[in-house]
């Protein structure tokens, strides 16, 4: 008896394991909670330098169509339109896209189909931006500048290579939430006499819907953070685009073709955080986004 | 037989690739009737009855004959979406879509293109009322059905299938997920329910089988044994196979 008492409430190597295990995790979360904090304690500080120390306003950054830091000009509008068109347009190409080849995949095609598929979308969702940046400025500018004239750098090639970027993470995203939809969804609506593209659109769709609206996010939210594959070939002018065609600059192309011809601590570098900060506030607004879309796709 | 046939299969047989899973069903389900399918754990009673609105067509190959008012169902060229309609299916588990209540019940009218108010209105409180679930929803028709108990989620789904007026409903053990309570008031609706139409139900409760079937099909490793008035089946079975399954020798 005593034994036994002592057995039951003495620690043994399993609660030891227990609490062990749990001291591991709080540490790794306040170590990355922590640096998360910096992060954006650091970015919101360079971030506003500009406008503290150089006596910049914000108003005037945020609406200023003329960038020029070496003349003293911080007009940001024109990257702030840039990013958003390109992110914009390449997430509004590539949502039928992806919606199609999940439909296919996931409602048409044989088991078989999804098991070959899946690797080679994972395999494209993982090929680094530089290959698609890459890609953007042998094949499809020049392509761009064959069928529109002028350079074939702009906005218009940006979109292309971003939509061609974000594609297989979406439909990877898509196809994840089509599968979620329960199987007996469909039996139950085929037993009803509905035809499978009935079954498609009035069940799986709108239980699939707010998946769907989180990969068009998600892919946005890598499109509008997207830098390098985008400077390869946007043409890097920071005016305000008037057409496809015309070449521009995004926040992030800016940021990358800027950060190495500056000097830290002068207003042209300061302005190059602001930039950076307006990227983190629309990341953390993206952010934002998704947990409310896949937040209603709980219940 | 005294009564009139509403479905008849002849020589039915299914078959999951090459593993042949029913042999020469032949059944004649009377009308306005309630017939159970018992049998044990894969005897096949699944795979009949989801032939007989061609739920199979994807998985299996069913051969031979199933007929409903004079028409081999079970040919390539007829409209399975409207036998569907004729003859709907109930599941075990229930299945309400992620939608209202309202929405749901109207489901398979909606796919037959109905759009008049008045005819959706009419048709949601008829089924509810007929499934027994009106006087529990009239006043939240627009509510989720995601958030209705298990018993009243199935019934709302016997709603969903008599919304379309169907000649015949088959159930697959529609009582096997809930509590006794709803099983009784299921069993209710469908005693109710056979004055209007023909009920074709699996069921594993041989309880249920006795309290509401007035026929009853014995089914063993695909072979259809015996199919007689419930009271002969449970009381005197003219098969030894029959007698064992029922007093619990094998199944
Ligand atoms: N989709 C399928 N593909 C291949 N074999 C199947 C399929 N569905 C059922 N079977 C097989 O067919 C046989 C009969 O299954 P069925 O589901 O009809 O039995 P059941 O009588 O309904 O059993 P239970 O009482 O357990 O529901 C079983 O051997 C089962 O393994
Ligand atoms: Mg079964």
């Amino acid at each position: 008896m005593e034994d036994l008492k002592k057995r039951l409430t003495q620690p043994s190597i399993e609660s030891k394991q227990e609490w062990f295990g749990k001291l591991i995790s709080y540490l790794a979360m306040i170590l990355i909670g922590g640096l998360v904090g910096i992060i954006l304690i650091f970015l919101t500080l360079k971030g506003i330098a500009l406008f503290k120390d150089n006596g910049v306003g914000v108003w005037h950054f945020l609406s200023g169509t003329d960038w020029q830091p070496s003349h003293h000009h911080y007009g940001a509008l024109p990257m702030i339109v840039t990013s958003f068109s390109v992110t914009v347009l390449s997430g509004i190409i590539a949502l039928p896209l992806a919606l199609i080849v999940a439909i296919a995949i996931t409602e048409m095609l044989p088991e078989r189909v999804y098991q070959y598929l899946q690797p080679l979308i994972e395999l494209l969702v993982g090929i680094p931006s530089v290959v698609y940046g890459y890609l953007g400025l042998t094949i499809i500018v020049p392509y761009l500048r064959q069928v529109f004239g002028g350079t074939g750098f702009g906005i218009l090639a940006a979109t292309c290579v971003l939509f061609l970027m974000i594609l297989p993470t979406m439909t990877s995203m898509t196809i994840d939430s089509f599968r979620a939809v329960p199987q007996k969804y469909r039996q139950a609506s085929i037993g009803l006499g509905a035809t499978r593209w009935q079954t498609i659109s009035r069940v799986i769709i709108p239980s699939a819907k707010n998946g769907v609206l989180t990969a068009m996010v998600f892919g946005m939210a890598r499109a509008f953070g997207e830098a390098l594959a985008v400077q390869m070939v946007i043409g890097n002018t920071t005016v305000i685009p008037k057409g496809l065609m015309e070449s521009s600059a995004t926040l992030t192309s800016v940021l990358t073709t800027g950060i190495g011809n500056t000097v830290m601590g002068t207003a042209s570098n300061n302005a190059l955080w602001s930039l950076a900060l307006i990227l983190l506030v629309m990341s953390l607004a993206f952010n934002l986004l998704m947990r409310l879309s896949s937040k209603k796709g709980a219940r | 037989m005294q009564t009139k046939t509403a479905l008849e299969t002849k020589n039915l047989q299914v078959l999951y690739g090459e593993k042949h899973v029913a042999h020469d069903i032949n059944l004649k389900f009377p009308q306005n009737q309630i017939t159970a399918l018992i049998g044990a754990s894969g005897s096949g009673k699944s795979t009949v009855l989801r032939s007989l609105n061609r739920m199979n067509d994807d998985f299996a190959t069913v051969k031979g004959e199933i007929n409903f008012h004079g028409v081999n169902i079970n040919q390539p060229k007829v409209n399975v979406y409207r036998v569907r309609q004729q003859i709907g299916m109930v599941f075990q588990q229930p299945t309400p879509f992620p939608m209202s209540i309202y929405e749901n019940v109207i489901y398979g009218l909606r796919l037959t293109g109905e759009k008049d108010r008045r005819v959706l209105d009419q048709r949601v409180e008829e089924s509810l009322r007929q499934a027994a679930l009106w006087d529990e929803v009239r006043d939240q028709l627009k509510a989720s059905a995601l958030a209705l108990s298990g018993g009243q989620q199935q019934r709302l789904c016997i709603a969903r299938t008599l919304a379309v007026r169907p000649e015949i409903i088959l159930m697959d053990e529609p009582t096997s997920a809930l509590d006794p309570v709803s099983t009784s008031q299921i069993e209710d609706t469908l005693v109710q329910l056979k004055k209007h139409l023909t009920i074709i139900m699996v069921t594993h409760n041989m309880q249920q089988a006795s309290r509401s079937a007035d026929w009853t099909a014995f089914m063993h490793q695909g072979h259809l044994i015996e199919f007689d008035k419930t009271d002969t089946i449970f009381m005197n079975p003219h098969e030894q196979k029959t007698a064992d399954y029922l007093s619990g020798k094998f199944g």
